[in-house]
């Protein structure tokens, strides 16, 4: 595979995961607030 | 929300509910054609961008309607002002007509599970080319011949129906469990084909045809338009699905990290699609001695036709037959029975029906409407019907979406609505893309539909089968959704 096509897998799963990941822990950290407030 | 409608389990049974919904047969064989086709790599960035600009804002602004609304599409609008009630029937409508044809092509992946048990499909590719078009589907020879209906395929749509009724046959209720496997086991089954086809000869080449960026794709409009196109279809946007789901969740929820979650997901899955599509084209040529051009293919082709070829050149093929049609299954289900679902919570809302009843009724008349779809020349009206309901139903539906939220609704009080209790705020940057950016790039895809329209008929099908399958239905959704709002509503 030439180098360019390994960078655009790269890149897309860092964009598409990296994102996904975020907001997933984000979602996480939110549930741990509100259970810490109950 | 009306008489019986239930809340969802849990916020992940939602987003799985949500994302099950969104992720379709689409995912696997248009989103990896598409990106071959548009500049492989490069094809990426416009769709990104035009996921961030169309589909997240939209998805957004479906959600935070619902929620604030409390109740489906159709009374949701109502609740916006009353003459606006019929954009949410018409949104049913369109979910409806697709809701038919959509069990017709679980109903060939069913057959397809059953004969991947003795590859009954044949050795070659033109083996199951002739098997798929010619002894199972017994397409005739054009779409003026009408043909018979085929039994198994009905069997298989009763088989169907029977399953979606059972996945709503509680609401969100049921739907909160039953997700759990049908959004589950889909991904677990893409990451197997997806371990496998990388460990097979020729994969990388595959991936080269895939991935290898052509930039200057980039300034080719329609590159553009089919990445909108791509990242709008892909999201169940405009059907009022998202909106009813929506209505089903707690006062206090997350609308915004929810929104980016189910689009982001989407996005992943369509491009892990690509990885296992285009590593086993790349093997699967290797073996044919020809290049991954000429053996690359989308749609139905790709599903019934295409990886039939490449299942039988596999070692354990049964066993990965078996995989792939109940994967296909399995993430078709959850898009028909949240179509189900939007159109029952519709119904429920205005006039306070049973579930039950409002289920049934749905089941048995997309039934018949699906056996039109089993016949001989079946394939050909799907193909019509499908083109006019998501590039025309569809688009009408988010284009009006933005018009009337957006210029006839406080947008910005909406805005609010959906960052009260979400973890990512959205900030104005929102309503410039909801009022300017989303209905300007659905108008010219609008636009370009129409004008290749008028051109000439679709896919050079006679004029009067364009006008059967296509515009009449658009109109009798429209007429319906008229019809429905003027009909007085149940008193509590």
């Amino acid at each position: 595979m030439p180098i360019s096509a390994i960078i655009v897998l790269v890149l897309a799963v860092g964009i598409l995961f990296g994102g996904l990941t975020y907001c997933c822990s984000k979602a996480m950290s939110h549930r741990d607030v509100k259970k810490d407030a109950d | 929300m009306g008489k019986g409608q239930t809340h969802w389990d849990s916020r992940t049974a939602f987003i799985l509910a949500a994302i099950g919904s969104a992720i379709g047969l689409g995912n696997i064989w248009r989103f990896p054609y598409v990106c071959y086709k548009y500049g492989g790599g490069a094809f990426l960035i416009p769709y990104l961008f035009a996921l961030f600009t169309t589909g997240i804002p939209l998805m957004i602004l479906e959600f935070s309607l619902g929620h604030k609304m409390n109740a489906a599409a159709p009374t949701a609008f109502a609740r916006v002002k009353k003459k606006y009630e019929w954009i949410g029937w018409f949104a049913l409508g369109v979910s409806f007509i697709i809701t038919c044809y959509y069990a017709v092509i679980m109903g060939w992946a069913a057959n397809f599970l059953k004969f991947s048990l003795t590859l009954e499909w044949g050795q070659s590719y033109a083996e199951t080319k002739e098997f798929f078009f010619g002894n199972f589907l017994g397409l005739t020879e054009s779409i003026a011949h009408f043909g018979s209906i085929k039994g198994w395929i009905v069997l298989a749509l009763v088989f169907c129906w029977i399953w979606i009724l059972a996945s709503v046959w509680e609401g969100a209720k049921t739907v909160s469990k039953v997700v759990y496997v049908t959004v589950l086991l889909p991904w677990a089954i893409l990451i197997v084909f997806m371990i496998r086809g990388l460990t097979l000869p020729g994969a990388f080449e595959g991936l080269r045809y895939y991935l290898t960026p052509d930039f200057s794709a980039l300034l080719n409009l329609e590159v553009w338009a089919a990445a909108y196109t791509q990242a709008f279809f892909s999201l169940t946007l405009g059907f009022g699905v998202m909106i009813a789901y929506a209505s089903f969740l707690p006062r206090k929820s997350d609308l915004v990290n929810n929104a980016f979650i189910i689009c982001l997901a989407d996005a992943a899955t369509a491009f892990v699609s690509g990885i296992v599509v285009f590593s086993t084209l790349g093997f699967y040529a290797l073996q044919e001695g020809k290049a991954v051009a000429d053996v690359v293919a989308s749609g139905p082709g790709l599903a019934f036709v295409t990886y039939p070829a490449i299942i039988n050149a596999l070692p354990a093929s049964r066993l990965f037959g078996v995989l792939f049609f109940l994967m296909l299954l399995t993430l078709g289900i959850d898009s028909a029975f949240s179509l189900t679902e939007a159109v029952s919570a519709g119904i429920m809302d205005k006039w306070k029906l049973s579930r039950k009843k409002v289920n049934f009724s749905i089941a048995s008349i997309a039934f018949f409407i699906g056996l039109v779809f089993c016949m001989g020349s079946g394939l050909y009206w799907l193909d019509i019907v499908d083109r006019f309901m998501n590039n025309f139903g569809l688009i009408i539906v988010a284009l009006l979406e933005c018009i009337v939220l957006g210029y006839f609704y406080n947008l910005e009080e909406l805005r609010q609505y959906a960052n009260k209790n979400s973890e990512i705020r959205v900030g104005k940057w929102w309503n410039v893309l909801i009022k300017i950016v989303t209905p300007l790039a659905l108008l010219v895809l609008l636009s370009n539909e129409i004008i290749d329209r008028i051109k000439g008929a679709y896919e050079n099908y006679p004029r009067w089968a364009e006008f059967v399958g296509g515009w009449f239905v658009l109109l009798l959704i429209a007429v319906t959704a008229l019809l429905l709002t003027r009909k007085k509503e149940a008193r509590d």
